[in-house]
């Protein structure tokens, strides 16, 4: 640290620096590997004649971190001229460690870990299910945030996520489901009820049957809802896309962009969920801003930059979303971009949307994802049930494509029980969402017959 | 100007003691040690940022009483690392208490060798003001009349990889990349529509010298603004001419990851049990090549120290070989292929891709077009995703046309593709391209996670009984 305090003390400067650990095993029984790794690396952005540089290592000796902060403010010079409002976060001295923390997750992290295996393996062949791919995951994991300004924030969280794809049969083609758990803290009768349930499902897809080309009635999973709403509303509602003049958003403060039973929050003091911190990624407290309140557009969210271009304050919003693995954080850009975005529940339970409806329920697809500059969606149903008052029939070969917008505006109701669900391809760090099932009526299909 | 090649670390020495340490806490060790640099510059309409990064980390793997074991650390340090060989060797000892299936591998014979891409201009030497003009032409050139937002980047990275292992071999491999990327967003009341497009190769910042920044950005403006009149794809079965860039990602995720040995030594793929079995029209032939001059998923050796090679997966529509690590390759009783692979230092080793290519036809593309009595042409390919337990795909695609009797007409923007078989999609090829799109270039995630450059050079394909829906 003391390498680090050297360089505040000359420059105009903020380090962020991140420290992952990690234990993984493969969920299947066939694979034979297990991986235990640990990485520390740190990000420098320099302010100087209000142009911000930035520079990442994760090589932690004094004359490499020297060599990072030299390039940091050399990069500066190549960068846009922020508005004089821009500052660093100011709130100054230093916070306790505040996440979401468990030991249980962290004390032993490879017996935990190998011993979840044990338990899915263990539950599966109960179930007469067999896992064909996927891992256990446990993470821990710590961020400090130092500046020029005086502060030096530090939060500190665990991880538990397990990826699990499972099959119900032998025959080719394989009837296999998708899944991902995401949670802060470790519960076994939690983890259990989860894999019991995915088995359940699982069981129920094999031998799907061919759609016809038609509308239907849908019946959307959050797996499925979920990241199609931080894929848009998450993009629309950041201070980046009003910025660039792309936001759908735009012009729409204080006006009906959804239908009045539909508000949205970012609630990043969520229990237990990925994105729970009590400081963003440069040290601002954070809070719950009101993103759509029963329908009405409310607000943007900021970190520190698109916060002094939009002349106003920081709602605590800055991120660093990466792809590449939790464990390389700190190699991720800033932007202002959701924590846990969290969208009110209905008031019938999943259960009992079923029992009354005909249509299709959707429960996996290939890739829930939508198109930021347009909020279009299209994607292959790999999951998914014809349902007629109750009775399940499991189908698939179809596309449903649709638009975010008409969703929120349109979608009948949504149920009472929400799920917390995140990008699976890096669940830790990165938003994530706080969703119940949604039910749109009259919605085309396109499919094999 | 910007240079951080110089946080290379020389570590042979130390790695060479540390695999001596290794032979005997392991049956089989590899270490890799590698460094990364990278440097990006970027401008849009709004912004514009220089960044730099530098990496260093060392993998270890270990293969003790049937189980592999991975651990990391940063430093080349000896003590560190023999740290991080004992913690291998025993979560490795755990595991492979806890494992029916028992891993093994043959040994080879070591190699020693280095290789370089052929760099002829050092990106990192290139000025950062060169590189921020250069943006700035390109954003002006793409800027005009209905163009709401555009952003353009110039990346270069250079990763060196030292790689030890328990048989003797060290080899070094240092591959340079060069990116420029633009996209722009075109606006008409609330009506938004999106274009984009990659110039990239395995090279330093002569990838440039011939590039004509006004024409690539002057292109990927005008199709941007064309999509706000385009209309939505015909819905259900039909026949679809793929463009190279969709058809080469079309083979990568429906054949390619099916054919990675893994999914087939754990029975999770659709090509299982299919070995010299016809799964496409006696046109297609497809190979896998890591050793491809220029490629951008070549490798020289793979993550496992296996020289890259060319493999043919597909003759003619039989499929006759899958993709190896040592691991599959000993399980399933077949010939190593090179195909090794891992993300970086603290990833596993797996079976992967490098460049898998489609072998070119007989056709011309306007034969093909005239070939289609209802149908559609896409252009590019958005995001795709694989399917080898289901043999389903997802394939989302930009821009287009629809076809009618032999004839483009109104253009597309968005169109999701879909098929309940790729086998009945290969099954269903009827026309391959003469041309062929050489300059692929792709990032492959593998479940969801495990990172790897690729490419999938490939020709247009007509493809029948496809499923199209909108996006």
């Amino acid at each position: 640290m003391k390498d680090f305090e050297s360089i505040l003390k000359k420059n105009n400067t903020e380090i962020f620096i991140s420290e992952t650990r990690l234990s993984e095993y493969p969920i299947d029984s066939d694979s034979t590997y297990t991986r235990s790794v640990t990485e520390t690396g740190y990000m420098i952005r320099t302010l100087k004649d209000n142009r911000l540089g930035t520079s990442t290592s994760n090589i932690m000796d004094k004359e490499a971190i020297k060599k990072t902060a030299q390039l940091s403010l050399a990069s500066s010079k190549h960068a846009e001229k922020l508005p004089k409002s821009f500052s660093f976060t100011d709130t100054k001295g230093k916070t306790p460690v505040s996440g979401t923390f468990d030991n249980t997750i962290s004390k032993d992290m490879d017996t935990l870990s190998a011993n979840l295996r044990e338990e899915c393996q263990k539950t599966a062949a109960e179930s007469g299910i067999i896992l064909t791919n996927g891992k256990i995951k446990l993470t821990e994991f710590k961020y400090t945030i130092m500046n020029c300004l005086g502060i030096e924030k530090t939060e500190r969280g665990t991880y538990i996520s397990a990826v699990i794809d499972s099959k119900a049969d032998t025959k080719q083609p394989l009837a296999e489901l998708s899944s991902t758990y995401i949670k802060r803290t470790y519960q076994k009768s939690d983890f259990t009820g989860w894999l019991k349930n995915r088995i359940d499902i699982t069981k129920k897809c094999i031998n799907p049957q061919k759609l016809k080309t038609a509308s239907y009635n849908l019946i959307l999973s959050p797996s499925v809802a979920g990241p199609i709403m931080l894929d848009t509303i998450g993009y629309w509602a950041s201070g980046k896309s009003r910025l660039d003049g792309i936001s759908l958003f735009e012009g729409k403060e204080n006006k009906a962009v959804a239908s009045p039973n539909f508000t949205a929050t970012d609630d990043p003091t969520y229990p237990d969920a990925p994105s729970t911190f009590s400081i963003d990624m440069e040290g601002t407290k954070t809070k719950k801003t009101n993103i759509i309140k029963n329908g009405i557009f409310s607000n943007y969210i900021y970190d520190n930059k698109y916060a002094s271009h939009a002349d106003t304050k920081s709602t605590g919003n800055c991120k660093k979303a990466t792809f590449m693995g939790s464990e390389k954080i700190y190699t991720a850009g800033n932007f202002s971009g959701m924590h846990n975005l969290s969208i009110d529940q209905g008031t019938e339970y999943l259960e009992s949307l079923l029992s009354n409806f005909s249509g299709i329920y959707i429960e996996a697809v290939g890739i829930p994802s939508a198109d930021h500059e347009t909020g279009n969606f299209g994607f292959e149903l790999r999951n998914a049930f014809l349902v007629d008052k109750g009775a399940m029939t499991p189908v698939r070969y179809a596309i449903y494509s649709g638009k975010v917008q008409d969703l929120i505006r349109d979608t009948k109701t949504m149920s009472k029980e929400r799920e917390i669900v995140t990008d699976p391809m890096a669940p830790e760090y990165n938003s994530a969402c706080i969703t119940p099932y949604f039910l749109i009526e009259n919605q085309k299909i396109s499919a094999a017959k | 100007m910007i240079k951080i090649q110089d946080t290379d670390i020389d570590t042979q020495d130390i790695l060479k003691k540390a695999i001596d340490y290794a032979s005997v806490k392991s049956d089989y060790c590899d270490i890799r040690a590698i460094t990364t640099s990278s440097e990006t510059s970027a401008k849009t309409t709004k912004e514009e940022s220089n960044s730099s990064a530098a990496t260093f980390g060392i993998g270890i793997r270990i293969l003790k009483d049937g189980a592999y074991a991975y651990t990391s650390c940063q430093k080349t340090d000896l003590k560190e690392l023999k740290s991080s060989i004992d913690k291998a060797s025993e979560i490795a000892a755990n595991m492979g208490k806890k494992t029916k299936t028992k891993a093994t591998q043959k040994t080879y014979k070591a190699i020693t060798d280095t290789k370089k891409t052929k760099v002829k201009k050092d990106p990192f030497e290139i000025p950062a003001e060169q590189k921020h003009t250069l943006l700035k032409d390109i954003i002006r050139y793409a800027t005009r009349k209905e163009i709401a937002f555009a952003s353009a980047r110039i990346s270069a990275s250079t990763a060196r990889k030292q790689f030890a292992n328990t048989e003797g071999s060290f080899i070094t491999t240092e591959t340079t990349k060069t990116i420029l990327a633009l996209s722009t967003v075109a606006k008409r009341g609330q009506k938004q529509t999106m274009n984009y497009d990659v110039y990239a190769k395995p090279a330093g910042f002569e990838t440039f010298d011939n590039l004509n920044l006004e024409q690539f950005a002057n292109q990927i403006a005008k199709k941007a603004i064309s999509f706000l009149d385009a209309v939505k794809p015909p819905h259900g079965k039909m026949d679809v001419i793929m463009s190279p860039a969709v058809a080469g990602t079309l083979v990568h995720e429906v054949f390619g990851h099916a054919a990675e040995a893994d999914w087939i030594a754990n029975s999770r793929s659709l090509l299982k049990d299919k070995l010299h079995t016809r799964i496409g029209t006696d046109i297609m032939t497809i190979y896998d090549d890591g050793s491809m001059d220029g490629g951008w998923g070549t490798i020289y050796y793979d993550d496992e120290g296996i020289p890259a090679k060319k493999t043919i997966l597909l003759d003619k529509g039989i499929l006759i070989q899958y993709m190896h690590s040592r691991q599959t390759a000993e399980k399933l009783g077949m010939e190593l292929t090179g195909n090794a692979r891992a993300q970086d230092y603290t990833h596993r080793i797996i079976p992967r891709m490098t460049n898998t290519c489609l072998a070119p036809g007989t056709h011309t593309i306007e034969e093909m077009i005239s070939m289609v009595k209802k149908g559609i042409v896409v252009d590019k390919y958005t995001t795709a995703l694989e399917d080898p337990a289901g043999g389903s795909f997802e394939l989302k695609t930009l821009g287009g046309n629809i076809i009618e009797n032999g004839e483009l007409k109104e253009p597309l923007e968005r169109t999701t593709l879909s098929s309940s078989s790729f086998i009945d999609t290969f099954m269903n090829i009827s026309a391959i391209s003469k041309h062929m799109n050489t300059m692929s270039t792709g990032s492959c995630g593998k479940g969801h996670e495990d990172w790897v450059s690729v490419g999938n050079p490939a020709p247009s394909v007509l493809a029948g009984n496809i499923i199209v829906g909108g996006n």
